[in-house]
Parts: structure tokens; C-alpha cells; sequence
């Protein structure tokens, strides 16, 4: 059990004060809430004419909003792009636990596609007390919506000097780190958890019901064959501790 | 105005049932509130030994629901009745109903006899209709002989009353609760899911590892309101109505039908709050179509009531 906040879990409804496209399907969305969360926590959103929730990790933390940065995959997310400025939207919060901060270290932060908003609180936290190097996988540079927190850049495509996926970039660079946090699609993690021989942190996805605990529609399994539900145990998880084969 | 309900014997303070799977062993919802506010809480199925389930993803979105296949994850009747149960008492007073699951007569057995000398258990719950696994007990609730059979092997040993959670995956769910009456069950649950798929058009497979699964929601309304007439026309055993209900309304709308109590499923993964909702609104409700007892609109739906 990593990082838990204190605060209990309400449903709100809660004003919209921006919702703007960044790149092509990605947008990027300010909440008016004061929220006592922490970095690696997330929300689950009722959308209109979708009937599960959609759970969207916390993107940023101020005193009185917070923000989420979503890519438009399906239905839910493509009608949560068309709604206002105004709009009140209705919210469960703040869910899982958030990341463990840790001091005095080199840390290394790896974020891949969609799993690098939940990152970018963490950076600007961790920034304070550790020196952070912040490495991102793209696709297509044109994804690249993160200039302000000056990451390193990897893409799928040949749209950056350095081609490839996180492994490769690591294994052509060297890296001084101590310590890893990483957020990202299963196969990157899986891999992550292989090639990393430091400790450190991660953070999954899984399909949900309920993102609070009642359903076990999102259980996997640890090492030593404990079950822990993603929404409730995680979504971060220490390196090392789950087994991502089954995936 | 009166919302209590007598359940063969179990008060329940109003008719609102959690229903099982939905709600956990219960005692994680303190935190959003009260629990004694619920009439009872059906708890997550139970088979003899610990079941992980199956694999993931066990969750799809659906028009008017959703799918699961979760496949009965349970830490087992041992851990439910030495832990959860226990933590489930501190915060909740009432008596529970305790839903067993198993794949032969025997699982069946050995949990319900474990739930039956459990004084926090009113009633035992037995699904015969769960489709997630090969052998959910989902061949009992579709063959009148294995269910006949097995609810007959019940009742020679367990006291408290059983009550029998039918599928509605089958062609005559009037002939399913007759079995059940004639085999000497003292009550019905009316409905479980009904066996569903999505195909995720990316991959172009199932979205579901198991492929299929257990369709929930609101689309299940008229499928449980309907059944659960049918059967109160030709069976007199108490019915507890489930199936699509989000609102007070629906509540009274399963009890016209003949539902005596209502358990709400798929709702508290929406809103944890939904239960507690439903009892909230449910006295305005009532008051709105001038109804003073619950118990005298049992049924009502039915020509000559
Ligand atoms: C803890 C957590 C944090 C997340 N944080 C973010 C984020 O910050 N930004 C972002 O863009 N996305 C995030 N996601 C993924 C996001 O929830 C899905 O992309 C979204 O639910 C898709 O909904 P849809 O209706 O557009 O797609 P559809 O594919 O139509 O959705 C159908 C169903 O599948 C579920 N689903 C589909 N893809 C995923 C997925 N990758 N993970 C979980 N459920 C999925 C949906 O919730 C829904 O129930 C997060 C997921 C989780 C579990
Ligand atoms: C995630 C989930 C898990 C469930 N697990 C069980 C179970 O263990 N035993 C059981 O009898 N029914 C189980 N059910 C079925 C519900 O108890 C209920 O019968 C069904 O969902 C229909 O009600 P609803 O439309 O209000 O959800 C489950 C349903 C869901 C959604
Ligand atoms: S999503 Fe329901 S338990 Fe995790």
C-alpha cells in the first residue's frame, strides 16, 4: 500500500472552467475543485450516454482546480471532448493510491502515451527534494504536449533524433538515476519492471467497474499470489511487486 | 407510513438489498455511509475454497449496463465467515444474506452449512445462475432435475430459510420456480444476469478474456419486471426482485410486479451512494402515489389485486 490520502471519497458535481484540445485527440481539462489529492491519484467521471464511469488520472494539482489530460479512444472520452466551459460534470474522488515521494534522489520518470499525465504532478513535486529526469515515449512528436516539464523524447516514428521505444532510448543513453517511477501501456511496464534494477514505483491501467473497490472487476495478482484490486490496492504498485505476465 | 417488509421471518426495515457482488462483504461502503440504513446486504457469492476469477480484462461497457466476469473471486467460506463477516458486524446490525456459489452438490453444501450455524446470516441466497465459470452452478438453474435436486439435498440440513437466485438464461423461468417450490425453497431471487458479449472493433475480439459474461443494468428492468410476474402469478413463494433498479420508482415498480423486497446491483458501482439514495427518496415516492404500506402493493400489477 503506497501513498493514501486522507481525504474520503465524495461524488461532486463539479464546474468545468476549461476543456481544450492540445494535439490531435488529446485535451486537456480544468476542474473547479479544491482537491486534497496527491500525484498518481484519479477520478471517475460520469459521462453523458455512457453508463460506467470513465476513470482519468489528476494531471495537476492547484489551491482551488485541478486538471486531467485525456486521448479521445472511445465513445466516453469523444462525448467528454464536447462538453463546456460551465458544465458541471459528476465526479467520484480522489481514488487508489497516489505515488510515494521520495528524497534525496536521482530519480528517473518514464511516461509512455496516455500514461504520462499522472506523471506530471509527480514531476513537480519530486522536483523539490531530488534531481529528476524526466524520459517520454511517443508515437508521433506531434503528441508532444509536455514541453514545460522539458522531458526526454523518444517516438515510435522518425519524428525525433532518437528513434524507438523507452528500452531502446535507455539502452543507447546513459542514465544516472537511483530510483524510477513509470506510467504507461502494459507492454512498456512489463518490459520496465524487467529491465530496471533500481527500486521504484508504477502505475496501471485496467478496465473498471466501480474504480473503488466493491466490484473486483480490476484484480491481479502479485508475485506471491496475493490479489489486489488496481483501483483500490494500486494504481501504483512498487516495481517488482506484481506479476505482469499474465497480461 | 410502513417500509418494513417481513422476508420469511427476516425484518428488514425497508426492502433495499445491495446485491451480491456488487457491494463487497459489505463493510468497505461505511465509508460513504450508514450501513444500517439497508434493509439487509447480500454478500459476495462464497465457494468452499478461495477463487481468484477470472482473468482480466472482466469488465465492458454496454449501452443501458455493463458485462462482467468477474467469476466468482472469493477468499472462501473459511476467511468470509473468521474475517469479513466479523468486520462486517461492527458496523452493520441487521442479519445478512449470505449468497452460495459452488459447481457441485457438495460446494454447495459445505458453504451452506457453514452460513447456516452463522447468527449474522437470515438467509441464505443460492445461485444457481451464475454464468462466469465452466461450472458456476449456472447447470443447476438450467436443469430442472439438478436443481431439484440439490435444493431438496439442502433443505434435509440447513435451517434457515434458502432462497433460490434463478437465471433468466433459460426458455421457462415459470417452470424453474416451481421446481423450487415443489423441492421446498422458501423463497426466489429474480434475476440474475443475463449471458451477454462486446467485441472491442480494435482488436476485433471479445473485450471480455472470457469472452462472454454477465450483462447488468437498467436493460435489465423489463426482463426482471417481466419474469418476476410471470412467476407470481403461478408460484407463491416470496420473490426478492433485482435487475435495472437505479430509483425509488423502480423499486415500487418490481413490487407491483410481486417482488416482496429488491436487491440493486449494478447501480452502487455507479454511485456508491445509490442505496442509500433509494431509501432516502423512497418515502417522498410513496407519498406521491399514495401508498402508505409497502406490503399492500405487493403484487399489485396483477388483474384482480
Ligand atoms: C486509473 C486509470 C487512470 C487513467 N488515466 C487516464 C488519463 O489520465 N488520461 C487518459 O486519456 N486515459 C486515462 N485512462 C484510460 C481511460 O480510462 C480510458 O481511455 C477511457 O475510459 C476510455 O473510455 P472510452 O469510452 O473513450 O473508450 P471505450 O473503449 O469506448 O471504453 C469502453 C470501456 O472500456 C474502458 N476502457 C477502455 N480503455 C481503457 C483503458 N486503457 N484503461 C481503462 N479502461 C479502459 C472504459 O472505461 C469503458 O468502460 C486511465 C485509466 C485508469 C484505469
Ligand atoms: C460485478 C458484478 C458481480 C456480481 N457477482 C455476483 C455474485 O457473486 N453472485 C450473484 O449471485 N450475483 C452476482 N452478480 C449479479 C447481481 O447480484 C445482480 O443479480 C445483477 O447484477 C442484476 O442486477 P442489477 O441490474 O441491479 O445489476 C454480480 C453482478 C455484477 C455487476
Ligand atoms: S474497479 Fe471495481 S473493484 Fe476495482
Amino acid at each position: 500500500m503506497l501513498n493514501q490520502s486522507n481525504q474520503k471519497i465524495t461524488c461532486q458535481q463539479i464546474r468545468i472552467i476549461s476543456n481544450e484540445r492540445l494535439a490531435k485527440d488529446i485535451y486537456k481539462m480544468a476542474l473547479a475543485s479544491s482537491l486534497q489529492a496527491l500525484p498518481g491519484q484519479f477520478i471517475n467521471i460520469k459521462i453523458k450516454d455512457v453508463y460506467l464511469r470513465r476513470p482519468i488520472s489528476i494531471s495537476k494539482i492547484e489551491k482551488d482546480y485541478f486538471e486531467i489530460i485525456y486521448k479521445i479512444v472511445g465513445k466516453g472520452t469523444r462525448i467528454l471532448s464536447t462538453y463546456q466551459k460551465d458544465d458541471y460534470l459528476d465526479i467520484l474522488l480522489p481514488l487508489g493510491n497516489g505515488f510515494e515521494l521520495v528524497k534525496n534522489k536521482q530519480v528517473l520518470v518514464i511516461g509512455g502515451g496516455i500514461g504520462i499525465p499522472p506523471l506530471l504532478e509527480l514531476i513537480k513535486q519530486l522536483s523539490t527534494n531530488n534531481k529528476v529526469t524526466f524520459l517520454i515515449g511517443l508515437n508521433d512528436i506531434e503528441e508532444h504536449i509536455y514541453q514545460e516539464y522539458q522531458p526526454l523524447v523518444t517516438t515510435i516514428n522518425k519524428s525525433v533524433s532518437f528513434q524507438g521505444n523507452v528500452i531502446d532510448y535507455l539502452n543507447n543513453h546513459h542514465l544516472e538515476y537511483d530510483y524510477a517511477y513509470a506510467c504507461g501501456p502494459m507492454p512498456m511496464l512489463k518490459a520496465l519492471q524487467n529491465y530496471l534494477k533500481v527500486e521504484g514505483q508504477i502505475s496501471i491501467e485496467e478496465r473498471m467497474g466501480c474504480g473503488f473497490g466493491a466490484c473486483v472487476g480490476c484484480t491481479c495478482q502479485t508475485k506471491q499470489h496475493q490479489y489486489k484490486r488496481i483501483c483500490v490496492d494500486g494504481p501504483v504498485f512498487r516495481i517488482g511487486e506484481l506479476d505482469l505476465d499474465e497480461y | 407510513m410502513n417500509t418494513k417488509i417481513n422476508l420469511s421471518n427476516l425484518i428488514l426495515n425497508n426492502p433495499i438489498i445491495p446485491a451480491s457482488g456488487t457491494f463487497g462483504f459489505g463493510y468497505e461502503f461505511s465509508k460513504f455511509y450508514d450501513l444500517n440504513i439497508l434493509g439487509s446486504i447480500s454478500l459476495k457469492g462464497t465457494t468452499p475454497e478461495p477463487r481468484y476469477g477470472n482473468p482480466l480484462p472482466r469488465i465492458a461497457d454496454c449501452s443501458a449496463g455493463m458485462i462482467n466476469a468477474v467469476g466468482l473471486q472469493n477468499p472462501g467460506i473459511d476467511m468470509v465467515i473468521g474475517e469479513e463477516i466479523p468486520k462486517l458486524k461492527e458496523v452493520y446490525q441487521h442479519q445478512v444474506i449470505a449468497n452460495v456459489a459452488g459447481s457441485s452438490i457438495d460446494d454447495y453444501l459445505a458453504c451452506a452449512l457453514a452460513f447456516d450455524k452463522c447468527d449474522a446470516v437470515g438467509i441464505l441466497e443460492i445461485n444457481v445462475s451464475c454464468p462466469n465459470v465452466a461450472h458456476g452452478g449456472i447447470a443447476f438453474g438450467q436443469s430442472e432435475e439438478l436443481l431439484s435436486a440439490l435444493i431438496k439435498k439442502l433443505k434435509q440440513v440447513i435451517k434457515k430459510p434458502l432462497y433460490i437466485k434463478l437465471s433468466p438464461n433459460v426458455s421457462d423461468i415459470v417452470k424453474m420456480a416451481l421446481v423450487c417450490e415443489q423441492a421446498g425453497a422458501d423463497g426466489l431471487v429474480l434475476i440474475n444476469t443475463l449471458l451477454g458479449m462486446r467485441i472491442d472493433l480494435k482488436s476485433q475480439k471479445p473485450i471480455i478474456h472470457n469472452k462472454m459474461g454477465g450483462y447488468s443494468g437498467p436493460a435489465l428492468k423489463p426482463i426482471a419486471l417481466r419474469m418476476i410476474y410471470q412467476v407470481y402469478e403461478a408460484c407463491s413463494l416470496p420473490i426478492i426482485g433485482c435487475g435495472g433498479i437505479e430509483n425509488a420508482e423502480d423499486v415500487i415498480e418490481m413490487m407491483l410486479a410481486g417482488a416482496s423486497a429488491v436487491q440493486v446491483g449494478s447501480a452502487n458501482l455507479i454511485d456508491p451512494y445509490a442505496c442509500s439514495k433509494i431509501i432516502k427518496n423512497l418515502p417522498r415516492v410513496m407519498k406521491e402515489y399514495q401508498i402508505n404500506d409497502l406490503n399492500e402493493i405487493i403484487g399489485g400489477a396483477h388483474d384482480g389485486k
